[in-house]
């Protein structure tokens, strides 16, 4: 192989570089046609940002929750929809954001989203370190159990710790966030949703990022054949270990809201179901997109809402159509999207 | 020439079944030598055994001189000693040009980077592109792997394994299960080879074989039964005896 050993920062030129063999239009393949535009992306983000000012009350509500759980969604699709990880306790990092959050202001009275998100971030990456390390050296269902084992331990530490959490009762009185500047507090639900706005849409930003980037790439790779990619020179648990505390850090965001949005939080938050439901909205909308689990989010939560208005049997219908959507709709929402664009041409 | 790859007394025992009993081996740089034997002498086992898929039981590896005895396959990859396998090990719901990729990006160390896309990566993708090109897999660029033909993706794994821009490359068995036409492409592409990559070639077809190596070591029963250039070997009694069935 005559390769000629060029420095890293020869790699990073932006356009031809002028020794290298001339680049035919068509050297990077998939560019034509699978370069996702941006312009979606900005366009579902003006919307988001314009809608409180058309609408408020019930529906900004609901609306709210959906960027909530659609973060969560997402922060679960970079450990299993990306590096194939079957995590079954994503609860745990959605719960230990929940309560901190909830402990820090019931508790201590400390309201501040800087210091919130930093504890946060702080407390989800340093389980998700230990946690993961742990569960990466099993495979499939031995993994599934271990992260619900996790995720059980938390839900107990919620149940029982009864002065810290507020026991089976759960944790009232958490106070909406004051901003980085004192004073200044997202109070009325505009301003709430417009800083879970923010949140959510950085973050989509920079997982974004990360998928799409060379370690993105990776996470698929391993994910496809993670022999191959051992034997290929990748250093597999690392790469394993950094997706899982990167989702369990963005899954303990998503609590942080959670527990400002709701100004309580209960057990139920950590319980099992809860990962099951992300593992829904994950599926339902796609897993291994990004914009799947929140279209899931936003459909499971729509339904949940629309169902339960119409009848209380509502857990039963919604059971039949995930049921449905599993069996028979594979790659979620978007795969329905692709199929019928790809049908159009 | 230097002496780039040195078995000593290498074996491997699975409990009481001694698949190697003690290889002796030393290869130049930029030879082609060739491993044959029948079916169960253990030549795999002697790849697995270099690349690091298995611990050998008792023996050294070195290369150019170095002991690499039981370092894991990613740290030998990194050394410049990359394989294919015999079965073919890719990603198979992955593009032809992202299995390449995924590669190059290893070898070159930008695997790890997480914010800039990896279309940003030109040195990585125009490299990707020329494999493809010189393996000629270029026109399948954007298909998914498991709809390649099977002789596609024997090539692939040679285009994978190259990605690495080894020293050293391991080919179990490259034109297995391949139509004729296929084969004789295949020993094209592979005496395209650059020179000063040194080769080890696993292989059944003596086409391929004679064609090909420079030198051929003889394995039979996990034991080197001879080892010499391919008139020699040709000539050697005890493997007309067991192997060329003459």
């Amino acid at each position: 192989m005559a390769q000629s050993p060029s420095s890293p920062a020869a790699d990073e030129s932006q356009g031809p570089s002028g020794a290298a063999p001339a680049r035919d239009p068509l050297s990077l393949p998939g560019l034509a046609h699978k370069r996702a535009s941006d312009i979606p992306y900005a366009v579902a983000f003006l919307a988001l940002l314009v809608f409180p000012f058309v609408t408020t009350g019930y529906p900004l509500t609901v609306l709210t929750e959906i960027l909530v759980f659609g973060l969560f969604a997402m922060s679960l699709d970079v450990i299993l929809g990306y590096t194939g990880l079957p995590s079954f306790g994503h609860a745990a990092f959605f719960g230990l954001g929940a309560y901190g959050t909830a402990v820090l202001s019931a508790k201590l009275g400390i309201s501040n989203l800087g210091i919130s998100l930093l504890a946060i971030v702080g407390l989800t990456v340093v389980a998700a370190a230990v946690l993961g390390w742990l569960a990466i050296r099993t495979a499939g269902v031995y993994f599934l159990m271990l992260t619900l084992a996790f995720s059980q331990m938390i839900f107990a530490a919620a149940q029982k710790w009864t002065p810290l959490t507020g026991g089976s009762n759960g944790l009232p009185g958490v106070r909406r966030p004051t901003l980085f500047v004192p004073g200044l507090v997202a109070a009325d639900p505009r301003a709430f949703y417009l800083l879970v706005l923010a949140v959510f849409a950085s973050s989509f930003f920079l997982l974004h990022r990360l998928v799409t980037s060379p370690f993105g790439r990776s996470l698929i790779g391993i994910r496809e054949n993670e022999v191959r990619m051992r034997a290929m020179g990748y250093n597999v648990k690392a790469y394993k270990l950094t997706a899982f505390v990167i989702g369990g850090a963005f899954g303990g965001i998503a609590g942080l809201l959670y527990a400002y949005f709701n100004n309580f939080v209960s057990p139920s938050d950590v319980y099992w179901t809860a990962s099951g439901t992300v593992l829904l909205m994950v599926l339902i909308g796609g897993a291994g997109t990004l914009v799947g689990p929140v279209l899931g989010a936003a459909f499971f939560l729509l339904l949940q809402n629309a169902l339960s208005s119409l009848t209380e049997r509502w857990p039963i219908i919604l059971g039949a159509v995930f049921v449905i959507f599993i069996m028979f709709v594979r790659n979620g929402l978007v795969g329905i999207w692709t199929q019928v664009s790809a049908r159009r041409g | 020439m230097a002496e780039i790859l040195r078995l000593e007394q290498l074996a491997k025992h699975f409990s009481s079944l001694q698949v190697l009993k003690g290889i002796n081996l030393s290869v130049e740089a930029g030879e082609r030598r060739a491993i044959i034997g029948p079916n169960g002498a253990g030549k795999t086992t002697l790849f697995n055994l270099i690349s690091g898929e298995l611990q050998p039981t008792s023996g050294r590896v070195l290369v150019e001189g170095r002991d690499v005895t039981g370092k894991p396959p990613n740290q030998m990859w990194a050394a410049g000693l990359s394989r294919t396998f015999q079965k073919n090990n890719l990603f198979f719901q992955l593009t032809t040009y992202e299995n390449v990729r995924l590669a190059m990006q290893a070898h070159r160390g930008y695997a790890h980077r997480w914010f800039r896309s990896w279309r940003s990566l030109h040195g990585v993708n125009d490299q990707t592109r020329d494999i493809l090109v010189r393996l000629e897999l270029w026109g399948r660029r954007d298909d998914v792997v498991k709809n390649l033909s099977y002789g596609e993706q024997r090539q692939l794994e040679v285009a994978i394994a190259l990605a690495a821009n080894p020293k050293l490359l391991l080919l179990d068995e490259p034109t297995a299960g391949m139509s004729p036409a296929e084969t004789a492409r295949t020993i094209e592409m592979l005496a395209a080879l650059p020179k000063e990559l040194t080769v080890l070639i696993i292989e059944h077809d003596m086409d391929a074989v004679f064609s090909l190596a420079d030198r051929i070591a003889v394995l039979n029963y996990g034991e080197v039964l001879a080892d010499g250039t391919p008139d020699d070997v040709k000539r050697d009694p005890k493997v007309q005896e067991v192997y060329l069935g003459v």
